[in-house]
């Protein structure tokens, strides 16, 4: 079943194209994540999905709604944003933080429902021991997790992540990934993952999206995408591509001219 | 540290290890219920001690009056069967230290809840209530009264007139650029410091042509003074206060996530711009109305928020009223030193909040444990 229809979409800032002409479908419960090179339009794609920038042209449907059509808060029901990093000017909790993903649901005030359904996230991902922690004293990858905790206590059908794992050790990027895995199949989640590292993606996605100068150059399942000759489309990158128990494992071997041009 | 994954494998673990993090999460939560409640501590201690200093600092002044007496004045209001007073104490306590501890506490109220919605909606520990210009645009307002005599109301209130006048004109013109350019928080902090030199230095105009008797009206204006108050003002600031405050403190939730900046305010549902002005219009309006009265007192709009949330933290539905009562007490205790401390001069309540709350809140910064809120 369609989740996301995207049709026709196209996003610039003054003079630059940043995204035009991207048409796909996304379906419910998948986990799909988005390749490319840096300034692919990767994050301005999950802006525009999130209502946070307004596409020039094209619609974007979501449970066969368009988000034009629909209220900020509206939209913030159905679909959660996990940033990349949150930088904040001053000090938040750990239990504040995931607090914030209530408020599309809320009144003005947030009432116990609320407070026992933030308890239950951080219960469930074992960060309710950090409620009281200071959000920027913590890790790296504990603060990836309690944006993602937010996210969670958003309820959303959909959570779009901007490079959940850019700044992780592998031990984390895995716990990260196996926490999204688990939401898209137990909750019946739909995921999008702005993701750079293209073996995890491999290893965990159904369909990887590979972007190119604002343009879809590949969609489809790991296998059919991460081939040799795509990779060298879009990175400029001579690459080797092994499968493992069905996997396509990606190694880059050299470049191929100075920058990956169009 | 455990994630869902681990999760997973916890959930066939033998019963005793399910107990013992069943217990763990009590920890967490009772913890939780020992912040909040230690927070709405800090809040019910903080609202006697304003309170009780009010009534306490009633009785303080240069007139000896007992302490008896000015209940019994004060209940003779009230009950003017009861009670019968000599004329001049009576007028003293009435229409003198009444009004005065009245305005402090609603001035320092205004001031500390001003500025932590200012702080939070510009993202900036450095913004204050006259963040926007308002102070200085309030005292060029005072300057034309003064000289020229010319503004929009005549007779007692022209310099209040002018002073609100022109500081709601600078508060206008920022928040205008910010709906109109949908303006960054940092743009409008640029925009609000120019507009500060620019009424300045016209304010510095008027100053060099002044006679003497203007000069000293301007001067003492901008030291920031309570007495100024009385009871014909009073209706007037209540009412701004009843329609502020309120609505301010509606917006905590949404305060709390402008704090995570515009783009991450948005994919929570949170329009940051129109949050940004809504809050900025009433703070305006009321930090205006308060400063038309009391000229500026500069210091505790920036402090009073810093110091709520080294104690309590930065959830606005406690920040905000904390700010607001902090900023009181600081200033009805500068406002009553300043009264005697010199006697029988009275060093004007500006100057001595900053003398008093500057080395105090050095003194929080200092001793402030990196790790923690308390």
């Amino acid at each position: 079943m369609v989740k996301i229809t995207i049709n026709d979409l196209s996003f610039g800032y003054a003079s630059t194209k940043i995204l035009e002409n991207i048409s796909v479908d996304i379906h419910k419960s998948s986990f799909v994540s988005i390749v490319g090179p840096n300034g692919a339009g990767k994050s301005t794609f999950l802006k525009c999905i999130n209502k946070i920038l307004t596409p020039d042209r094209g619609d974007i449907h979501i449970d066969r709604r368009n988000i034009r059509q629909m209220k900020r808060m509206e939209v913030a029901r159905n679909i959660a944003y996990v940033p990349q990093s949150s930088n904040r000017v001053f000090p938040t909790t750990v239990f504040e933080m995931v607090l914030m993903g209530r408020r599309p649901h809320l009144g003005w005030f947030s009432n116990e429902t609320d407070k026992e359904k933030v308890w239950h996230v951080l219960e469930e991902m074992g960060l309710d021991e950090l409620a009281l922690r200071n959000f920027d004293e913590l890790s790296g990858g504990q603060q990836q997790k309690i944006l993602i905790a937010r996210a969670l206590a958003q309820e959303t059908g959909v959570i779009l992540l901007d490079e959940p794992t850019s700044n992780l050790d592998i031990w984390h990027q895995l716990d990260v990934m196996e926490n999204v895995k688990w939401l898209v199949n137990n909750r019946n989640v739909t995921a999008l993952m702005v993701v750079h590292d293209l073996n995890m993606a491999s290893k965990y996605s159904d369909r990887i999206l590979m972007m190119k100068n604002g343009r879809i150059v590949s969609v489809g399942d790991p296998v059919s995408v991460l081939t040799c000759e795509n990779i060298e489309k879009v990175y400029g990158v001579e690459a080797h591509v092994h499968t493992h128990e069905g996997i396509p494992y990606v190694m880059p071997l050299k470049q191929r001219g100075m920058t990956a041009d169009a | 540290m455990l994630g869902l994954f681990k999760k997973q494998s916890r959930k066939s673990d033998t019963d005793s290890s399910g107990s013992s993090h069943r217990k763990q999460t009590s920890d967490a939560r009772s913890d939780y219920q020992r912040y909040v409640g230690r927070k709405m501590l800090f809040m019910f201690v903080m609202l006697a001690l304003v309170i009780f200093l009010g009534a306490f600092i009633v009785t303080v002044g240069p007139l000896e009056v007992s302490v008896i007496d000015v209940y019994k004045i004060l209940f003779s209001r009230f009950f003017p069967d009861y009670f019968i007073n000599a004329d001049l104490p009576s007028q003293v306590v009435w229409n003198i230290r009444l009004p005065r501890i009245v305005a402090g506490i609603m001035a320092g109220f205004g001031l500390g809840i001003c500025g932590c919605v200012m702080q939070s909606v510009l993202k900036n520990p450095l913004a204050s209530p006259f963040t926007l210009g308002i102070s200085s645009g309030a005292s060029f307002g005072v300057a034309v009264a003064a000289v020229m005599g010319v503004g929009i109301i005549s007779g007692p209130y022209l310099l209040v007139g002018n002073a609100f006048l022109f500081s709601m004109l600078c508060a206008m013109f920022i928040i205008a650029l910010s709906s109109l350019k949908g303006a960054t928080s940092e743009t409008l902090i640029l925009a609000g410091i120019a507009i500060n030199y620019l009424f300045s230095s016209l304010s510095d105009l008027f100053h060099y042509f002044a006679t003497d008797e203007q000069l000293r009206l301007m001067v003492s204006w901008g030291m920031g003074d309570l007495s100024a108050f009385s009871w014909s003002n009073f209706m007037l600031l209540l009412c701004i206060f009843v329609f502020c405050t309120p609505l301010l403190y509606l917006k905590a939730n949404d305060l709390n996530i402008m704090v995570i900046g515009d783009e991450n305010a948005k994919s929570l549902g949170i329009d940051a711009n129109r949050v940004r002005m809504f809050c900025m219009l009433l703070a305006s309006l009321l930090i205006a109305t308060i400063v038309c009265f009391t000229g500026t007192i500069a210091f505790i709009g920036l402090v009073a928020p810093h110091m709520a949330r080294m104690v309590i933290g930065s959830d606005h539905k406690y920040l905000a009223p904390a700010s607001g009562l902090l900023g009181a007490l600081v200033l009805i205790v500068a406002d009553v030193v300043g009264m005697n401390i010199v006697r029988p001069t009275i060093v004007p309540t500006g100057i001595m909040t900053s003398l008093l709350g500057v080395p105090f809140f050095m003194y929080l910064i200092l001793k402030r444990k990196r790790k923690e809120f308390w």
